[in-house]
This record gives structure tokens, C-alpha cells and sequence, in this order.
């Protein structure tokens, strides 16, 4: 399968691959320590010094955006492998066996549906603790059943293509089928799917660390937000605009790019 | 065939009890197996081992865990669904208080999404290709990327901080004494105009791609084109077949949205301080109210199912097909 590589998806992955840069060398290119506080009297307004301004204790807003781009990318990227790693073990079994193992699978997968999905992140943020790598686990662990859904479905009817078909006539075992024939063939599928999941799971982190129950040590935008949303009240308007515009720039880029890949991977299905 | 429907709806309405019984389980296994001890949380810093004790009698946490286990079992069952320590009244009176002002909120949301996405999806697929489907596409990804309370703080800061039009939040104006009923209304409107929109915009690109789509699908097939060859109205046509053919993934869209309603709205809540149950899970969280959070998660999941069931109902009137497996 070859990636026709076209404008739109080179632009992108360029811009989204810029972010990364930015984020992998926040520690080098920022200017000060993000969560320090004191470097001005507070909510000094965007100047040369301070580019971004500084939020009610003096701590550089400039700083602290640009290492939450590493903590995005951080955050997006484990979450989602192991959302996709549960996802993938689920959905290949459930869909590959059949039968008694498909149907306890998938009931439990509609369990874990029953419960809108950010009310137990929070609950089990609060319950586990919320450093931020326990926040990946709750993240990823808790966000796999609509992709293994998928996956399950995926495998369901490529199992009864004539490819796999004549595969088992030659005698591959169950594996080989499914490593080498079945799962390859998701990917277009599951590519696009696996881009969104890295919004949702950033979403998520920030949507808790805005809620004041995120990793106080990590410089997360969401916590920036929610001081910001206390800092417009007193002229600050800086605290919240920065951190939001960078936040919705980086996901845009995750969202145009998942929208190019599945229109490069499902030729029929685009508009 | 009746017989057979009535069969399948009264297999599902037995799974909600079923679905609800094993998430209230699994809620009190989480809550137990969770470290900290919630009443030395609650009683705060520095409170005497006696009073500790006499907490812990109050709320029946000195018994058998299996024991505690059954009572929460048969009061949900019964209604009573145990006792908030942080707001010192009954759970279920406080979920009921909140309830309602989340299903205004979400409901204003909702209502407006659904008829205007739909009909810019239509519109979009309408004119495929031009000036308005390019900018109503653009306009679709943008907010299909961005969070509702993101667009609910830039929002708040527009409109209520720099042009001081609208109220910062709540659900009304407090202290203020109304003198007509219409009074109260402009009120709680002026308070539900900002989240609603942010929510409204998220919620109606959705629906907006998923018609586009479906609708491009449908004008393109075949039964449309022998439609048109056999000289029925456009109008028709549109209404009768392409619509009535993109609309089922348009219920499974409004099936996902009011299912996930209660989780949805936590942080647009959060941001307007409008008082519904997704500031009350935030609270129940934050006092680490457990009884409370047993009472939200519940009501969540509980919510789903009816909503899963409710969708299932509206298929069957919609597609012939499903009617008949």
C-alpha cells in the first residue's frame, strides 16, 4: 500500500511536525521556568520580556504554553497507543474467535459505554491520584471500547474475504492470518480513527486539568485555562487567550489531518 | 411480528436494571478499593478519633462491607439513594434539584442542533463544490475540533467580560425579585444564551458532516436517479427518498449525544457556573462525596440505557428493515 502523498497531507504533517519540534525543545527554547512564579508583579500585560504576558503569581505564559505543547503531544501519543493496544487485543479476539469470547467482550464493551466516558475520568482521577502519568492510564485505559468496536467489525467481515479464505486453505495459523493478513487491511480504517482518539485523549487532559484536577508538577494548558477564566475578570485577558488559541490551533491540525488521511486511505467515502 | 417486537423491547427494558445493577457494583468496588480514607477527608485535619467513629456510625460504615453493600443496593432499588455529607440532604433530592436545569440546558442546545445541522449538511450537499459547501465544510471541521468550553471561555469573554452584554454565569440573577413570570424567563435566558450556543455549535457540526455525507450518498444512488427518470417532483424526491435515507445515521448521532449528555456538559457547566449535574459531579468529586458520586454515576448510566432504548424505538419506526429481523 503505497500513501499517495498529496498537498493537503504534506502541509499539514509539516505544520503538526513543527508543533512537535517546538514541543520536543520546550525545555531549551522557553525562556523561563513555566511554574515558577515571581519573574513580574502579577498579570503584567504581553511585552517584549514577556510575550505572552504572565498570569496572577508572574509566571511566564510564553513558557508555559510552549511546554504544554510537549505535554499534548505526550499525553496524546501514550493515551492513545495504549488505548489502541487495548482496542486492538479486544476487537482482534472478539471479532477473529467469535462465538462466547465475542459476545462476553462485547458486553463488556457495552458496559464500559454505559457510563459517559469524562464522568469516570474524573471520578477516577480524583480516586487514583492524578499524576499525569496515571491520568495517561485512566485516559487510555478507559477509551478504547468505540475503537475496538470497530476493530471487531473490521475483522468480522474482512475474516470472510477470499484472501483470508484461501490463506486458511494453505494452512497459516490463526496468527499469521491475522497479523499478516487480516490486521494489515484495518489500517486505512483505523489510521483516521487513531488521529481523532489523540484529540480526544489532549481534550480529556486538559478538560481535567481545567477542572483543577490534573497534575499540579506538569505544565498543562488546561490549567493555564482555568486561570485564565479567573484572570478576564481582572483585565487579564492574555492567561486565557494564549493557552485556548495554541490548544484549538493543535487541534485543528490533529482533526484537518485525520479528515486528509482518511480521504487519501478510503478514496469512496470522501466527499 | 408484533409479538416479536413486543419481545425484543421487553428484553432490553430487562437489561437497564441489569446494566445499572452491575455498574452500581462496580462503582462500590472502585469507591472501597479507592485509597484515602473519605471520612477523615470529610471530617477535615485534626478530628478526634471519637468523632471519626461516631461519622463513620452515622453513615453505617462500621458494618459488615457486605452488609453496607446490600442496604445500597436495595435503597436504589427503593429510592433511597443514602446521603450526601456535603450537602446534608439525601442524594437523591439533590440530583433531582440538578437535574433539571442540565436537560434546559442541553435540551436548548439540542433542539437547535439537530433541524440546523441537518439543514446545513443538506444545503452543503446541495450545492457540492461551491463557495457555501467549501465554507460551510470549513466551518463544520473548525468546531468539530474544538471543545465546547473552549468556545464557551472565548465566548464568556467576548460577550459577557469585554462587551458586558450578558450575565457571567448562573442560572439566573441572584437576589433579584421578579415582577412577572416573563420577567424570570428573559432572565434565565439571557443566562442560558452562551452556554447553549457553545454547546449548540459542537453538537450541530456533527450532524451537519454526517448529513452532507449521507445526503451526497443518496443523490448520487441509483434509486434516486430512477426516481428523477420517472418524472417526480425534485421536492419530492428530496424529502420523500434522500432524506428519508440519510436520516437513520443522523438518529444514531442524536442517540450518542443525548446518551452522553450528562458527561458532555461537565466542563461547559463548569465554565458559565451553571448549576446542573455536571457542576454537581465536579463538586461531588472535589468534597469526595461518595454517596453523591454513586448517586451521579448511577443516574449517568441510567440515562444511557433509556436513551440506547429510546433510539432503538425510533429505528424501528424509521427502517422498515430493522422492523422486520
Amino acid at each position: 500500500m503505497r500513501i499517495r502523498l498529496n498537498k493537503r497531507f504534506i502541509i499539514q504533517s509539516a505544520a503538526l511536525a513543527f508543533l512537535f519540534f517546538l514541543g520536543f525543545f520546550s525545555s531549551i527554547i522557553c525562556p523561563r521556568d513555566p511554574l515558577k512564579p515571581g519573574y513580574s508583579p502579577g498579570l503584567t500585560p504581553p511585552s517584549p520580556t514577556f510575550p505572552m504576558g504572565t498570569d496572577q503569581l508572574g509566571r511566564d505564559v510564553f513558557s508555559w504554553v510552549l511546554c504544554g505543547i510537549r505535554v499534548a503531544f505526550y499525553v496524546g501519543v501514550t493515551a492513545t497507543l495504549l488505548c489502541f493496544a487495548i482496542a486492538l487485543i479486544v476487537g482482534a479476539i472478539a471479532g477473529f474467535y467469535g462465538g462466547i469470547i465475542d459476545q462476553i467482550l462485547m458486553r463488556l464493551t457495552d458496559l464500559m459505554m454505559s457510563i459517559p466516558r469524562f464522568v469516570l475520568i474524573v471520578v477516577f482521577a480524583i480516586l487514583f491520584g492524578s499524576n499525569i502519568n496515571n491520568l495517561i492510564l485512566i485516559i487510555g485505559g478507559l477509551s478504547w471500547p468505540r475503537l475496538a468496536r470497530v476493530i471487531r467489525g473490521e475483522v468480522l467481515s474482512l475474516k470472510e474475504r477470499e484472501f483470508v479464505l484461501s490463506a486458511k486453505v494453505i494452512g497459516c495459523s490463526d496468527l499469521d492470518i491475522l497479523f499478516s493478513e487480516i490486521l494489515p487491511n484495518t489500517i486505512p480504517t483505523i489510521l483516521p480513527l487513531l488521529s481523532l482518539q489523540m484529540a480526544h485523549s489532549v481534550i480529556d487532559e486538559v478538560g481535567i486539568s481545567f477542572l483543577g484536577f490534573g497534575d499540579p508538577e506538569v505544565p498543562s494548558w488546561g490549567r493555564l485555562i482555568a486561570l485564565g477564566r479567573a484572570a478576564i475578570f481582572a483585565g487579564g485577558w492574555w492567561v486565557l487567550i494564549w493557552p485556548c488559541i495554541v490548544c484549538a490551533i493543535f487541534l485543528l491540525l490533529i482533526n484537518l489531518l485525520a479528515d486528509t488521511l482518511n480521504d487519501i486511505l478510503n478514496p469512496r467515502t470522501q466527499g | 411480528m408484533k409479538d416479536r417486537m413486543l419481545t425484543y423491547f421487553a428484553k432490553r427494558i430487562i437489561q437497564v436494571p441489569l446494566i445499572v445493577f452491575i455498574v452500581v457494583t462496580m462503582g462500590f468496588i472502585i469507591l472501597k478499593l479507592a485509597p484515602g480514607d473519605p471520612v477523615a477527608h470529610f471530617a477535615g485535619e485534626g478530628a478526634s478519633p471519637e468523632y471519626l467513629e461516631m461519622i463513620r456510625r452515622a453513615y453505617g460504615l462500621d458494618k459488615p462491607i457486605l452488609e453496607q453493600y446490600m442496604t445500597y443496593i436495595t435503597g436504589i432499588f427503593t429510592g433511597n439513594w443514602g446521603y450526601s455529607p456535603s450537602f446534608e440532604r439525601p442524594v437523591l433530592t439533590v440530583i433531582m434539584e440538578r437535574l433539571p436545569l442540565t436537560l434546559i440546558l442541553s435540551l436548548a442546545a439540542f433542539i437547535l442542533a439537530l433541524p440546523l445541522g441537518v439543514l446545513l449538511g443538506m444545503t452543503a450537499a446541495l450545492k457540492r463544490g461551491s463557495l457555501i459547501d467549501s465554507f460551510i465544510r470549513s466551518f463544520a471541521t473548525f468546531f468539530n475540533a474544538i471543545p465546547a468550553f473552549i468556545i464557551g471561555l472565548l465566548l464568556l469573554f467576548t460577550f459577557s467580560v469585554n462587551m458586558r452584554l450578558l450575565p457571567i454565569g448562573g442560572f439566573q440573577t441572584i437576589g433579584v425579585t421578579y415582577t412577572s413570570i416573563l420577567d424570570r424567563v428573559i432572565d434565565i435566558l439571557q443566562h442560558i444564551i452562551l452556554p447553549a450556543t457553545s454547546l449548540m455549535l459542537i453538537w450541530m457540526v456533527d450532524y451537519t458532516r454526517v448529513t452532507r455525507n449521507r445526503f451526497i450518498e443518496a443523490l448520487l444512488s441509483d434509486y434516486t436517479r430512477a426516481a428523477v427518470s420517472r418524472g417526480i417532483k425534485w421536492r419530492r424526491i428530496l424529502f420523500k427518498h434522500v432524506l428519508r435515507n440519510s436520516i437513520l445515521p443522523v438518529v444514531t448521532l442524536a442517540g450518542v449525544q443525548v446518551g452522553y449528555m450528562l458527561g458532555g456538559v461537565i466542563l461547559t457547566e463548569t465554565v458559565f457556573s451553571w448549576p446542573g449535574i455536571g457542576m454537581l459531579i465536579v463538586q461531588a468529586v472535589s468534597y469526595r462525596d461518595y454517596p453523591l458520586l454513586m448517586g451521579v454515576l448511577f443516574i449517568s448510566s441510567l440515562w444511557v440505557s433509556i436513551t440506547n432504548i429510546v433510539i432503538d424505538i425510533i429505528y424501528m419506526i424509521l427502517d422498515p428493515r430493522v422492523r422486520l429481523q
